[in-house]
């Protein structure tokens, strides 16, 4: 009796040893790899779009590109914070536009690419001073979380295990 | 025992040992990660707020950042951008970007002739009357009560943290035994006041061991500007151009143009200054003559249209001429007894191994560190974390000493193991505030020979007038874009660059004076 449930015991142990921890670890560092790459990605974008000065469809498209890649489905989300009126001015004699002072308004993923797609050269426009924010998750279940779901469940918002964020001041007008 | 059996419980018991300190190994990597992200999100941050400064103060708005209102604004409208920058990094946006705020204990500008310090200040709530002006009563103000009601006993009242962008403080010190004060720049600019032989004196000017003979120049530039057009409309329309005209500096630093064709609608032959992109010819009566001063020293008059109007500039030669009887006044009543300041060949302020220079970027350095020191301690006295002033280390103060800097602090940041603490230095290149002597470009006028301008290298460039690098930025009028000079960037310049400047000593030294002379009236 003791026998047989010490050699349970002991398949149990070995199976995990040998088929779940290795696959734990491996998956762990794929997502840890595929991160990196994604960040960088979205990093890279967002300086084209802020050196460029607009948002063109072939842009979105290489980017969309190389993150699926990757082999996860993704959920990109685009905001840009354009520079507006400035309502602090404060004398005629002053200047008028700060970058700072000025406020800003939003405009978010589908306005855009609305916006591209009715563009006759397929682009957006954007000027000296907006913001451009750029925001990555991913949507499917990889292997690491499936496994860790196995094990523990981890309630909360954070259940995307691949998060890129990028955002940066656009320093050249669009033609 | 078996040795399966044995085998089993020491997995058993090793198993949970390994997932254990396995966790704690990745929660120390997760806290590593974090903390390098957290530090280039605070960077970039710290970047795009001096971008903003140099776009604001010399693309958009020329002509009103010296004035020292404008001048807060400036700061205060970089700071806001630091802070939407930071906000957006870190995925943070609307009413919750002050929220940041409150793990940034302090942030500093070293702007050429002092700092601004931004930090939280305690501040009592004034209590207002129903039209939201402050409550007087027999003339003093009333402050909303800790225990309720209104009081006018500041002791009392209630207090809050706001961030406020403090005082301008200069980079000062005081003589050992004596009441003279010494206020220091980021050049070789110094003020004195004190008394001297007696009698309470203030005396300011460049100190300089140079005694470089150097001749008038002729200086040109590209501008853009507008006339209106003839037919009255509402809106007024314009007509827009863009030419090469002759400059001069004035008695104010500021650009006086020729004008010797009289070609297009609206212009006239004679000086004038460009006004909000208008040209606007000086006449013969009245305020508007303008006055450059002349090598020897007399003031000539710029008015009308001087048909032998002199267009070489002076202002090298003033330079010199300035610079050499303040030096000589300084070393005969304070060169004896501080040795600091006997200027001479050896003492060279312009060298960064004179003792002139050793001393003052210690007074900068004790001054800027005792102003964030006194801004963290005196919030972190009051608040649950406790904020500390992180030591820079010395090539940051080299950074900050070249140019205007910005200096921003965050703490506080839980991140895995520990609390975030770290500060990000950015130096502006760009500026107006600052004529930086490793960014003269030089170029030959109408030279059809060498479209290029250059800076210290090989290439063979005596006789070239040197120019200020923010005057090869591009600019805009209507919707057309000029440079102010045509030229393009020598190739072996920029690659081989080293700041040599044996070669091109009188032009660089002429060039240079002429901008600080420009810079400093």
């Amino acid at each position: 009796m003791g026998e047989t449930t010490i050699t349970i015991i002991a398949i149990f142990l070995a199976s995990i040893l040998m088929f779940v921890f290795p696959l734990m670890a491996v998956s762990n560092q794929h997502d840890e790899v595929v991160q990196l790459a994604v960040q960088t990605e979205t990093a890279e974008f967002v300086d084209k779009i802020a050196t460029k000065g607009k948002v063109t469809q072939t842009d979105y498209d290489v980017f969309l590109e190389k993150i699926l890649a990757t082999g996860n489905t993704y959920d990109v989300e685009l905001e840009v914070q354009i520079l507006d009126e400035n309502p602090g001015k404060k004398t005629i004699t002053t200047s008028p536009n700060l970058i700072g002072e000025n406020v800003r308004y939003s405009e978010y993923t589908t306005t855009i690419l609305n916006a591209i797609k009715d563009n006759p050269n397929k682009e957006y426009s954007l000027k000296k001073g907006d913001y451009i924010i750029v925001s990555v998750k991913n949507t499917n279940i990889t292997i690491a979380q499936m496994l860790r779901d196995f094990a523990y469940k981890i309630v909360g918002k954070d259940v995307s295990q691949v998060n890129a964020t990028y955002s940066s001041m656009v320093i050249n007008n669009g033609q | 025992m078996k040795l399966q059996n044995l085998i089993v419980i020491f997995l058993l018991i090793i198993i949970p040992i390994l997932l254990v300190s396995g966790y704690y190994i990745s929660l120390q990597i997760k806290t590593m990660t974090l903390q390098n992200q957290y530090n280039i999100k605070l960077s970039d941050a710290t970047k795009e707020a001096i971008e903003a400064f140099e776009i604001n103060t010399v693309e958009w708005n020329n002509e009103y950042s010296n004035i020292a209102d404008s001048k807060r604004r400036d700061i205060e409208a970089s700071i806001n951008t630091f802070t939407t920058s930071l906000a957006n990094n870190l995925k943070i946006s609307g009413s919750r970007k002050q929220a940041i705020m409150s793990y940034v204990p302090s942030i500093a500008y070293t702007l050429y002739d002092g700092y601004y310090i931004y930090s939280p200040t305690e501040i009592a709530k004034l209590s207002l009357d129903e039209r939201g002006v402050a409550d007087l009563q027999d003339g003093k103000v009333r402050y909303i009560s800790k225990n309720g009601g209104t009081t006018d006993n500041r002791e009392n009242a209630v207090t809050t943290y706001e961030h406020i962008l403090k005082p301008f403080v200069e980079y000062t010190e005081i003589l050992e035994g004596t009441d003279i004060i010494i206020n220091y720049t980021l050049d070789n600019y110094i003020k004195i006041y004190g008394t001297i032989d007696g009698e309470y004196q203030v005396k300011e000017g460049y100190v300089t061991s140079i005694n470089q003979s150097v001749n008038s120049e002729n200086l040109s530039e590209n501008i853009g500007y507008k006339n209106l057009t003839n037919s009255p409309t509402d809106p007024p329309t314009y007509n827009y151009y863009i030419k090469n005209y002759n400059y001069v500096y004035d008695t104010i630093g500021e650009k006086v143009y020729y004008d010797n064709i009289n070609e297009t609608d609206g212009d006239k032959i004679g000086w004038f200054i460009l006004n909000n992109q208008q040209k606007s010819y000086l006449s013969k009566t009245g305020d508007a003559t303008k006055w450059k001063k002349a090598a020897d020293g007399n003031l000539q008059n710029l008015n009308g249209s001087n048909i032998n109007a002199d267009l070489f500039d002076y202002s090298a030669i003033n330079y010199y001429i300035e610079a050499n009887n303040f030096t000589r006044w300084v070393n005969s009543k304070l060169g004896s007894d501080f040795d600091f300041l006997e200027i001479n060949e050896e003492n060279n302020p312009e060298d960064k191994n004179s003792k002139f220079y050793k001393h003052k970027t210690e007074v900068i350095k004790k001054s800027i560190s005792e102003g964030l020191n006194q801004a963290i301690s005196s919030y972190s006295a009051k608040s649950t974390y406790n904020y500390k002033m992180p030591v820079l280390k010395e090539e940051d103060w080299e950074q900050v000493l070249n140019n205007v800097s910005i200096i921003t602090f965050l703490q506080g940041l839980p991140i895995g193991t520990k609390y975030y603490n770290n500060y990000a230095i950015a130096t502006s290149t760009r500026n107006k505030e600052y004529v930086n002597p490793n960014e003269i470009y030089f170029i030959k006028e109408n030279d059809d020979n060498d479209d290029y301008y250059h800076k210290s290298c090989n290439c063979n460039i005596s006789g070239y007038t040197g120019y200020n690098n923010i005057d090869f930025i591009i600019k805009n009028i209507g919707e057309n874009y000029y440079y102010p000079h045509n030229q393009l960037a020598c190739y072996d310049c920029i690659i081989n660059s080293n700041n040599n400047i044996d070669k091109i000593k009188v032009e660089y030294l002429t060039a240079l004076a002429r901008e600080r002379y420009a810079f400093s009236h």
